[in-house]
């Protein structure tokens, strides 16, 4: 009953790309990453959560089962976009201030509330020189201003740590936290995982506008390590080697190749383990180590692989 | 998780939520914030140069003509509304693609009654921005004509006026339409502009009807002498109200097309 974002079955197609297939996902309050490579639906994800568009079937709801134009949901929902995206011949402060006013604040407040949050993000000097003088870590934090200047409940943030210096990087992580912790969902999308893990209690992993995994930071480690490491091993005597690592426990050989064989092992660093006893004792000259598939988007692909 | 450390921020002051602006309430601010944003010189200026083009024009047609009003005012009523759908074709697709490329017009479409007050807002405000052309363009060819000496046809200004008027609005939701429908909205509008007003139109004038352009060029064009309400003045209702009807049209779907997806 929690729920601040229900979605079900929710497919979204654009012509015959199919952007999302099939999210089933409910959020609660706190703070979400949305994981997921280039081209994985992060950012229909989030416009479908902002209800700036429709999905093609399946439903979205929000704060236990809103439709997006319900009246209870006025201001309530807030976005900062991805990329260069602000009109460059308006101010930061003009820019906010119109924003604020047509949320329902009277001119002198939205002005007030303007001036008081871009000084908040650290541009209380470039409130007043048109966008299009700004560089883009400042243009990204007139985004975040935009999407954190009211205590909305939830806050859609697409690559908000884009362009940011480390300083800045801290304080918006910790006022993405602070909203959180007033009850707000607060969803940052990043396609970089030590970025979303340090920064999100709760993590989600798109892959070909699939949810591959959803969960605490807990059990997505826990699922991360379920999946065994595979190598390519560069050697002198494949089938000895292969014997020799098939005597150990969890090992696998996957195939050969001329003059290498790929192998595998349960857990994230189990095939590391077995290599070197396995090595020895097979006598068999190893020339080269390749990890196989190490990178996020390997991973993604496993796990979608598996879900099918 | 050592990249961004649990790092505690300064407290974003405390701000309450705002109660919603009622929708004619919203519409009038996007109105008002929409036209504050369009009445910046590095806008205005490409309209003022077309203005002055088509008076410079007058100025020679009046010479031209050598006395004769009607051949300024046939003139007014073919140039002049085709500058009209110049001047909408610039700022009725900026009014919305200018935000729609930036993207910005998902922070504007977030908050409430914007889906119906955004779009009707700045097609009121960009309406009023070109009437406003439009009348400066009448009113500096009949200066031209004044500096001639050719006598003023009082009693056609009315009909300028309402024709002006039905074009600015007919023009400005035909483009803001195509911009919220389509991203070259620039281009197809250039082509509609050939192809409807010009060609079509010009061969059928039920085609015609079709368009704020050629509607607007009869109401004009209409003559002074006709009385407005015998039977002669009917093509002057029908073109009025047809042009009425395509504006009243392509708000409709402007609108309902920012109920759906919001443009990008």
């Amino acid at each position: 009953m929690n729920d601040v974002l229900q979605l079900e079955r929710c497919t979204r197609r654009f012509g015959a790309r199919v952007a999302l297939l099939d999210v089933t996902l409910r959020l609660q309050p706190g703070l979400v990453g949305l994981l997921g490579p280039n081209g994985a639906g992060k950012t229909t994800f989030l416009r479908l959560a902002a209800g700036l568009i429709r999905p093609t079937s399946g439903s979205v709801r929000w704060k236990g089962g809103l439709e997006r134009r319900h009246p209870d949901l006025a201001n309530r929902i807030a976005m900062s976009s991805d990329g260069d995206q602000l009109p460059v011949e308006d101010t930061p402060a003009q820019f906010l201030a119109m924003l604020l006013r047509c949320a329902g604040l009277g001119l002198d407040d939205a002005e007030g509330r303007a001036d008081v949050v871009l000084r908040r993000l650290g541009l209380a000097e470039k409130v007043d020189a048109p966008i299009a003088t700004l560089s883009r870590g400042q243009r990204q934090r007139v985004k975040l201003a935009q999407a954190l200047a009211l205590p909305a409940d939830l806050v859609l943030l697409d690559e908000p740590l884009n362009a940011l210096d480390p300083v800045w990087r801290l304080e918006i992580a910790g006022l993405m936290r602070e909203a959180a912790d007033r009850g707000a969902c607060v969803v940052m999308s990043s396609h970089i995982l030590e970025e979303v893990e340090a920064v999100s209690e709760r993590l989600v992993l798109l892959y070909r506008g699939r949810v591959v995994a959803a969960g605490s930071q807990a059990e997505i480690r826990a699922l991360l390590q379920t999946r065994g490491t595979a190598v390519r091993l560069h050697t002198s005597d494949p089938n000895g080697l292969a014997r020799a690592l098939l005597e150990r426990a969890g090992v696998r050989v996957l195939r050969f190749e001329p003059g290498a064989l790929i192998a595998q092992a349960d857990g994230l660093g189990g095939i590391y383990a077995a290599l070197p006893p396995a090595i020895l004792a097979s006598g068999a000259r190893v020339t080269e180590i390749e990890t196989e598939g190490d990178d996020l988007v390997s991973l993604f692909a496993a796990l979608g692989e598996e879900m099918r | 998780m050592s990249v961004l450390p649990n790092h505690r921020a300064d407290p974003m002051p405390p701000q309450a939520l705002p109660d919603p602006p009622s929708v004619g309430a919203a519409l009038w601010l996007h109105a008002e914030l929409h036209l504050r944003r369009t009445l910046r010189l590095k806008q205005l200026w490409p309209g003022l140069l077309l203005v002055a083009l088509v008076a410079a024009a007058a100025v020679g047609v009046a010479r031209a003509s050598a006395g004769e009003p009607r051949a300024l005012l046939a003139f007014v009523g073919s140039l002049g509304v085709r500058a009209i759908g110049l001047i909408a074709l610039g700022f009725g697709t900026r009014a919305l693609r200018a935000d729609a490329d930036h993207g910005a017009l998902s922070a504007f479409l977030l908050r409430p009654r914007a889906a119906t007050a955004l779009p009707l807002g700045r097609f009121v405000a960009t309406s009023c921005v070109v009437a406003a052309y439009g009348v400066a363009l009448v009113a500096a060819v009949q200066l031209a004509a004044l500096g001639f000496a050719l006598p003023i046809p009082w009693g056609h200004l009315p009909f300028l006026l309402v024709a002006i008027v039905l074009a600015a609005a007919g023009y400005t939701a035909l483009f803001m339409l195509l911009a919220a429908v389509a991203r070259p909205a620039a281009a197809l509008g250039l082509a509609w502009l050939v192809l409807v007003d010009l060609g079509l139109g010009g061969l059928s004038s039920r085609i015609g009807l079709l368009s704020p352009g050629p509607t607007a060029g009869v109401v004009m064009g209409a003559d002074t002498d006709v009385a407005l309400f015998s039977a002669d003045a009917l093509d002057v209702w029908l073109n009025a109200g047809a042009s009425v009807m395509v504006t009243c049209i392509c708000v409709a779907l402007m609108t309902a097309r920012f109920r759906g997806d919001a443009p990008e």
